[in-house]
């Protein structure tokens, strides 16, 4: 599938740069929308979840708010949100190191002919809202800790329990993540709830395609900015012929997409923006990625097949 | 009793040759075209003997007579059975039963019903039956007015409602049904390897469909030559299939960039049409050759005879076992578009796609007699046709050759009202 192909070589090239371009005197600054871990030495870029906690948690005065780091918090912000409208979810999808890393495993998984997890439509429901109360979490933590409600060490609230800070280092060689901090009963709370969370992470990352992208806070935050992102995934109706590859091709089994609903957005907040289902779906142009407006690529035989060429009338008019 | 016998066999014998002479003449009409090109020969060769004994020697390997598109072909392959569709286009084979059955019965199940009787092959070989319409549901026990199956034969229940996980796991189960039904029957026992090459070799096969049907869209093969390939899957081994196909698709590529390239039976492309509604199968090719006739051609059609003899592709993610068999369940089930289906508005999809892609300007919806499923779905179908501004015409025939004239009439005062579609 070619835009398989495409996502592959795109993913580890943002891997590279992500995890090691630090060392090659690359950085892109900390507003990069996706898991990109300042816990690893040398990363060329960090996650601006990180230094949303942190700026976040500075304090709540006026005069610190008006003051360089509330101005810097904003500068951030702003540059967070251009990359985000600019790319959306495409971060997701083609960007995030932590994506290829639960790629990788998948990959391994099929390879070895494991069968594959699934959540029952009520369950995947049920977990929707896990990644917003990650994000509510991560915002109000630091205001708590500022106003005294919270011990200090629970500083990053999220980045202290996200499973790529232990995970993701290690492709730095570096396994202190993974360590107990037993110096009191707040660190010692924290860095075993980590490891636990790394731990299930990665069983369930074994099991099931993206499997941290169902709680990700971050997937959460981007699908708030959607109303002004470019890039958009579009199906028509009238195209789709109901064979429900595009679900099965789906990592984050979004289930809108093959309902026949009429209903052209099939962008939920689940969706991660990989292109699987638009790259597996042999209905011409019934699935669609518009720029700005403008098709990008639209579903076909030929390019589900491999070896084809993008639907030429470019789909949803 | 003797002298009943001697005239059965008698009956029988006539038949045969009736049946054969049909088949022989078709092809010989299809060899004798203007637009015949050699690449064709392997293809129309895989039809000069219609026994099952010829699938059965030229393939090396048991077979399993099939009706209808549901059970994955994948999956016989896999299994080393050789899946055969079972055709049913010949009228002599229909005539030898129709006198035993309901006059309105469905002409291509009256022809497989004949065709039993005259190829006792096929009793020796298992059946794997699809329930999608009321007259397959019922297809073993008409079998056995004539004397039953003597080997063991597979129904499979289909759902015919599609949304929602319990028809999938209903479907997912009857697939895994058959796959213990070819290994009692001598098959191989499932292996997830073995399937995914199968899978694998029939994307390959769905490849070059897509090329042809490609070239079909610019009007580069006609009709019938389109159909009697693509029913060629059913009677060779895939490897060599596709080597032909392929041979096929290049000469016709090369063929597109002469000056005659689009003029099918030498003569000029008038109106192109989208052929819809009931099957057609060798060697009844009779609505195809009339539409021809009237100077229209079929640039697109969705027909599982045709376009749709194989779902467009397999998406494989999950590579276990049960991930494999599950994708080709739901692949051949949800993305079936046969009428027999509940809520089964998204036929239209298929047309309005085929419409965007090629000089589409009518559509001839072909409906067999007794084929009740199609006649309720052509009248909702005018309704959507009409709707994005083409033009429809319903043909309502059977295997006879009486009503030829009539319907090449109509066909012939389809045509201008396509001519004027184009100066709108």
């Amino acid at each position: 599938m070619l835009v398989r192909r495409y996502r592959i070589i795109v993913q580890h090239l943002s891997f590279v740069i992500l995890m090691y371009g630090g060392r090659f005197g690359i950085q892109l600054g900390p507003a990069v929308p996706c898991f990109a871990c300042p816990y690893v030495s040398g990363c060329g870029g960090q996650c601006y979840l990180m230094g949303l906690q942190g700026y976040i948690g500075f304090g709540l005065t006026l005069n610190e708010l008006m003051g360089y780091q509330g101005l810097r918090a904003l500068a951030y912000f702003l540059l967070f949100a251009f990359l985000v409208v600019m790319l959306g979810k495409l971060w997701c999808g083609f960007v995030c190191p932590f994506g290829l890393f639960q790629d990788w495993i998948t990959w391994l998984r099929r390879k070895l002919g494991f069968p594959e997890g699934k959540f029952s439509p009520e369950t995947l429901k049920a977990l929707g809202p896990i990644k917003y109360i990650l994000l509510g979490w991560l915002m109000v933590g630091p205001v708590l800790i500022n106003l005294g409600l919270l011990h200090s060490d629970f500083y990053l609230p999220f980045c202290s329990i996200c499973p790529g800070k232990p995970i993701l280092p290690l492709f730095a060689l570096e396994t202190q993540y993974f360590a107990i901090d037993s110096t009191n009963t707040a660190t010692l709370v924290i860095t075993t709830l980590s490891v636990l969370i790394a731990g299930g992470t990665l069983a369930g990352i074994f099991a099931r395609p993206r499997f941290f992208c169902t709680f990700c806070p971050l997937l959460a935050l981007i699908h708030l900015f959607k109303p002004i992102t470019l890039p958009h995934l579009l199906k028509d109706p009238a195209l789709c012929h109901g064979c429900g590859t595009c679900q099965r091709g789906c990592p984050m089994d979004v289930r809108k997409i093959f309902k026949d609903g009429g209903d052209p957005d099939v962008q939920v907040s689940d969706c991660i923006n990989c292109g699987e289902c638009l790259g597996s779906c042999a209905a011409g142009g019934a699935l669609c990625y518009k720029y700005a407006g403008k098709t990008l690529l639209a579903s076909s035989p030929g390019l589900a097949l491999g070896k084809g060429k993008a639907h030429r009338h470019g789909g949803i008019r | 009793m003797a002298g009943s016998a001697d005239r059965r066999e008698r009956a029988l014998s006539r038949a045969r040759d009736k049946a054969l002479a049909e088949w022989s003449a078709e092809l010989g009409r299809l060899r004798a075209r203007e637009d015949y090109i050699p690449e064709l020969a392997y293809f129309l060769d895989l039809f000069e003997d219609p026994s099952i004994a010829a699938v059965e020697e030229r393939v090396g390997m048991p077979v399993a007579a099939m009706l209808c598109l549901q059970a994955p072909v994948e999956l016989f392959l896999a299994q080393g059975f050789f899946p055969v569709k079972i055709y049913g286009g010949s009228y002599a084979a229909s005539n030898l039963t129709s006198p035993r059955l309901p006059a309105l019965m469905c002409p291509t199940l009256k022809s497989i019903l004949g065709a039993t009787e005259l190829d006792p092959g096929l009793m020796r070989v298992p059946w794997v039956i699809p329930l999608t319409c009321d007259w397959l549901a019922r297809f073993k026990e008409t079998r056995d007015l004539f004397g039953g199956f003597e080997k063991p034969v597979l129904e499979l229940e289909v759902p015919r409602i599609k949304e929602g996980d319990g028809p999938k796991e209903l479907w997912l189960s009857e697939v895994h049904g058959l796959s213990v039904f070819l290994k009692e029957q001598g098959g191989l026992p499932l292996k997830r390897g073995r399937l995914l090459e199968s899978i694998k070799r029939l994307e390959g096969i769905r490849l070059a469909f897509l090329r042809l049907t490609e070239l079909r869209r610019q009007g580069l093969i006609g009709s019938q030559f389109f159909s009697i390939v693509l029913s060629g899957l059913f009677r060779d081994l895939p490897e060599r299939f596709q080597d032909s196909l392929e041979t096929l698709v290049s000469a016709l590529s090369d063929k597109a960039g002469k000056p005659d390239a689009k003029a099918p039976l030498g003569g000029v492309r008038t109106g192109g049409v989208f052929l819809t509604g009931s099957p057609v199968y060798f060697p009844n090719f009779k609505i195809l050759n009339l539409i021809e006739r009237a100077g229209l051609q079929v640039l697109g059609d969705d027909l599982c005879s045709s376009e749709r003899i194989l779902p467009r592709h397999v998406e494989v993610g999950d590579k276990s076992e049960r991930g494999l068999l599950k994708a080709l369940a739901e692949t051949y089930h949800l993305g079936c578009l046969c009428p027999v289906f509940a809520a089964n508005d998204r036929r239209a999809a298929i047309i309005k796609e085929a419409t965007n892609l090629a000089d589409i300007r009518g559509v001839v919806f072909h409906l067999l007699k007794g084929c009740h499923p199609y006649d309720l779905d052509s009248f909702m179908l005018e309704e959507t046709v009409h709707s994005w501004g083409l033009r429809f015409l319903r043909i309502e025939t059977d295997y006879s050759h009486e009503d030829s004239q009539n319907i090449l009439t109509r066909l012939e005062a389809f045509r201008p009202t396509l001519e004027a579609k184009r100066a709108v």
